[in-house]
């Protein structure tokens, strides 16, 4: 018997960031069709749809997007004919794209009599159970935040008024990573102002289409009452669809996304050194999916080759720990892969706070094997401690970082990461008929620099946490904006000489290749990828 | 020592090994996190549903213990034809050595499925997560211990030879504005991470974790709602046909999820239910953890009703299917709900009769549940 073709498109009112996103197609047949289920991936918006060949007959048709919403329409199909079938969403904002935003706002609870913003600006009228994002994107509108830039060099954070890069979709925030081009280790930040909570941004982004990174204020759910929380979307057309449905925990959606999606996240991560942050982006979410082989030995490379990305060494740590990842023609016994995985974690340590929650998940899984186990490859405390407290400062539920420590100070200090005892002291073996630890033995707090207890108690007293932000808030603050001035004028010198080195770097680099015979490129399949290395 | 279905000796592998935890009695603290009827009960519930329903031919149940708090006397577990069982209390001591025997059993094989439920209060700092059990009292009383770190014990359930893990956590996840200030190592892990014991066979870890803020329980006095919507799911609502349409029936820990939250979302628009949602574990594994007696088909929630609200005249509403009525109701100005629930099927009929005049519309029922409105 021939075959029947579904056109199936997914039409929506799109905003800025709806191009995005993407459905999760499952088509049950009706009629005693014997080829079972059709289940793809389709994308949202006004393009062209997705064909798939199906065996005539009945066939059920459901569309379902990240926030759970689904749309269904029955089709009889004929032989050798086409049937179109477009399933109509509603009038929904971006609720659609990610489910935990949409779990953010709608769990939230916000009395509008005591919130500051005027609900009549608002640009367009919401369904009731819709009302809190618009309340969040007003509030965004007026919520007092501030743009940091860290030098990896100083190891400082400064204020900057620069906004020129920043654009705007509606009332958000959005980063035009090509506009907003970052010299490799200099990091920005948006903190939401007087309070500890900082958002790290995904930049520099260098995308293969023109990528933008927006930033969302959404409420809280962790805080207190009408507290805000910061979060970063990469609205990459290829990369958003998958996180979108593995942060909205769509397994079913997420593991349909790996034979054509995680394609692409080997792609990006096979890209590393072009964009560093797609690559260990691709990287994680191939971790997720579970999709080991696709990694390769890639991640030791990212590691290795980007010199300023904590997520990199994160991710090499765990892939050498859990998989035995070690670099092309080399084995690891279990020492070894210890020993390689707490250089890793030292490593990412000296770079700071990764960029993605799970990087720093991935961390702390690595330190805690390492921590308990009866071995010589413990994690330095120090950078224990650090790791630990990441782990607890990082928002959940948001795949790029967002950070919150016991006060402003203390989020400042996490992001700026450890800096072992360089070089590295070789492994600790106990002295013969010394009983090993089987604990961690007490760590020092990396904000408060005192051993455990004493952090403890000073955590545990009321001036931590709301009481400390509201004190450093309320302080007068003209020393400290001269002295930021002159800290950004540094790094703005600091920025240009940079990208002054880069062009240099670049034009001379594009000389010598050109003088090359042109190299055997790489297939980027499994044999030929595995000859890759920067 | 509760064991609700006692271990064979010698014990048959591979197994299932199920342990069932709820936690409904506090001290008092200074977080205000009050005692809760309703995890008792959810744990009875689930374990109730494991002893009679639960269906693994790969892995057959072969031991379950259950170890409950209630917040007024304790109280007997009737097992099904036998007689009651005296649960013990869900404190930190009996924990530790529950989880032992649990994980000792476990571990007698690769092919083995370890099943945790815990319903509760819990915490949630950061990526940090902690399952408060029966004796807690918050930082104030310094009895922060009674509590279990999940975060890392679900990563020292590695050690577990058992490759099959399923953990289902229904508590609502707060994080009080006090327990920012408290230690970072407060509670106990119980079964610490360890590299050097690791199996080389990576494990599928999945589970359904609450993502929900402080309205997770439900009444004081039933079984929660994130439990109910379980039970409904493992029940049919939850059940997937992905290589047999219509035909064959699994319950994988991937689609669990999904139709719990579509379970979840139609409490909310039926009943005006407060919003609650369930996440995945992260690095979760595709899990079949439940296989339906074949032949057998699952029945969904359904509710019909009409577009116009308030409704204009009483309707009554009808179902039928080959021409044959399977469920009706005279004529009242409220949606419905046909109960029993009816099964899948791709050919219902729904009909609505206002005012003389009858409206029809075919309908597919298939899981998780429908709302058709006419």
């Amino acid at each position: 018997m021939g075959m029947g073709l579904i056109r199936l498109s997914v039409d929506k009112v799109t905003s800025f960031v709806d191009a995005i996103d993407a459905a999760f197609a499952d088509l049950t047949p009706l009629s005693g069709q014997k080829g079972g289920r059709v289940q793809a991936m389709v994308p949202v918006g006004k393009a062209a749809g997705k064909v798939m060949e199906v065996e005539p007959g009945d066939w059920l048709v459901q569309a379902r997007l990240p926030s759970g919403e689904v749309f269904t329409q029955r089709v009889s199909v004929e032989e050798g004919r086409e049937e179109p079938v477009t399933l109509r969403a509603s009038d929904s904002s971006r609720e659609t794209r990610s489910w935990p935003t949409s779990l953010s706002y709608a769990a939230a609870t916000f009395d509008a009599t005591r919130e500051t913003v005027h609900v009549s600006a608002i640009r367009r009228s919401f369904p009731r159970h819709k009302k809190t994002f618009a309340l969040a994107e007003a509030r965004l509108a007026t919520e007092p935040y501030e743009l940091l830039l860290w030098d990896p060099e100083s190891r400082q954070f400064t204020s900057s008024g620069d906004w020129n890069a920043v654009g705007r979709a509606g009332e958000e925030l959005a980063f035009d990573a090509e506009q907003f081009n970052l010299p490799p280790g200099v990091r920005a930040f948006i903190q939401l102002r007087d309070t500890p909570h900082i958002l790290s941004l995904p930049l520099p982004w260098h995308g293969e289409k023109r990528t933008y990174v927006q930033v969302q204020a959404v409420p809280d759910l962790q805080g207190e009452e009408g507290e805000m929380t910061l979060r970063a979307f990469v609205l990459d057309p290829q990369l958003a669809p998958v996180i979108g449905f593995l942060d909205a925990s769509d397994l079913a959606a997420a593991r349909m996304l790996a034979p054509e999606t995680a394609s692409f996240a080997k792609r990006m991560l096979y890209g590393k050194f072009r964009n560093p942050l797609a690559g260990a982006a691709g990287a994680l979410a191939l971790l997720r999916l579970r999709e080991y082989t696709l990694l390769h030995d890639w991640p030791l490379n990212l590691a290795a080759g980007v010199q300023w990305l904590p997520d990199g060494a994160a991710i090499a740590a765990w892939c050498t720990l859990k998989l035995g990842m070690a670099a092309e023609g080399k084995t690891l016994d279990a020492a070894g892969r210890a020993a390689e995985a707490r250089s890793h974690v030292h490593t990412a340590a000296a770079r700071g706070a990764p960029y993605f929650a799970r990087s720093v998940s991935l961390l702390h899984h690595v330190c805690l094997l390492l921590q308990y186990a009866k071995t010589d490859a413990r994690v330095d405390d120090e950078v224990a401690a650090w790791v630990a407290s990441l782990h607890q400062s990082v928002k959940p539920d948001s795949f790029v970082a967002s950070y919150e420590g016991s006060s402003i100070d203390e989020t400042k200090l996490l992001l700026a990461g450890v800096r072992p005892p360089l070089p590295e002291a070789p492994p600790q073996r106990p002295a013969p008929g010394v009983a090993e630890p089987t604990k961690p033995r007490p760590v020092k707090s990396p904000a408060t620099g005192l051993p455990g207890g004493q952090a403890e108690r000073r955590r545990q007293s009321p001036t931590s946490k709301r009481a400390k932000v509201k004190k450093t808030a309320g302080k007068p603050k003209p020393q400290r904006r001269a002295a930021a001035k002159r800290s950004l004028a540094a790094i703005k010198k600091k920025i240009a000489a940079a990208k002054k080195r880069a062009a240099a770097a670049k034009k001379a680099a594009v000389a010598k290749a050109a003088k090359r015979k042109p190299a055997k490129r790489s297939s980027g399949r499994a044999g030929g990828a595995r000859r890759e290395r920067a | 020592m509760t064991y609700i279905l006692d271990p064979p000796n010698p014990t048959p592998a591979p197994a299932t090994h199920a342990l069932v935890i709820g936690v409904g009695k506090y001290m008092p603290n200074t977080w205000q996190l009050p005692d809760l009827g309703s995890p008792p009960l959810s744990a009875e519930a689930f374990a109730r549903w494991m002893l009679t329903e639960y269906r693994n031919p790969l892995a057959p149940l072969a031991s379950m213990e259950v170890l409950w708090s209630p917040p007024a006397a304790p109280a007997p577990f009737a097992r099904p034809g036998a007689s009651q069982v005296q649960v013990d209390a869900a404190t930190l001591t009996n924990v530790e050595q529950a989880i032992g025997r649990w994980f000792a059993l476990c571990h007698q094989s690769v092919d083995n499925v370890a099943v945790f439920y815990f319903c509760g209060h819990g915490v949630k700092r950061g990526l940090d997560s902690w399952l408060l059990l029966e004796g807690f009292a918050g930082p104030a009383k310094l009895n922060l211990d009674d509590a279990l770190k999940f975060t890392d014990f679900l990563l020292g359930m590695d050690k577990c030879l058992a490759r099959k893990q399923i953990y289902f956590i229904d508590s609502c996840r707060d994080t009080p504005a006090a327990a920012n200030n408290v230690q970072v190592n407060f509670g106990r892990t119980i079964v610490t991470p360890d590299r050097s014991a690791t199996p080389g066979v990576l494990r599928d870890v999945a589970g359904l974790v609450s993502a929900a803020d402080r309205s997770a329980f439900g009444a004081n006095n039933e079984v929660s709602r994130l439990t109910q919507a379980l039970l409904i799911a493992l029940r049919g609502a939850g059940w997937d046909d992905r290589t047999h349409p219509w035909t064959e029936w699994l319950v994988s820990t991937d689609t669990l999820v999904t139709y719990v939250n579509a379970l979840l979302q139609y409490e909310e628009q039926v009943r005006g239910a407060p919003f609650q949602r369930v996440q995945s574990l992260p690095d979760s594994a595709n899990i079949i953890f439940h296989y339906p007696a074949p032949g057998t088909m699952p029945t969904v929630p359904l509710l019909i009703g009409l577009n116009a609200q308030p409704y204009p005249a009483p309707t009554a509403f009808a179902v039928s299917r080959g021409g044959a009525v399977v469920a009706q109701r005279p004529p009242m100005p409220a949606d419905w709900e046909p109960a029993p629930q009816l099964e899948v099927a791709h050919d219902y009929v729904v009909s609505a009769t206002s005012g003389g005049q009858t409206v029809q519309k075919p309908v597919v029922l298939r899981p998780a549940c429908r709302i058709e409105r006419l």
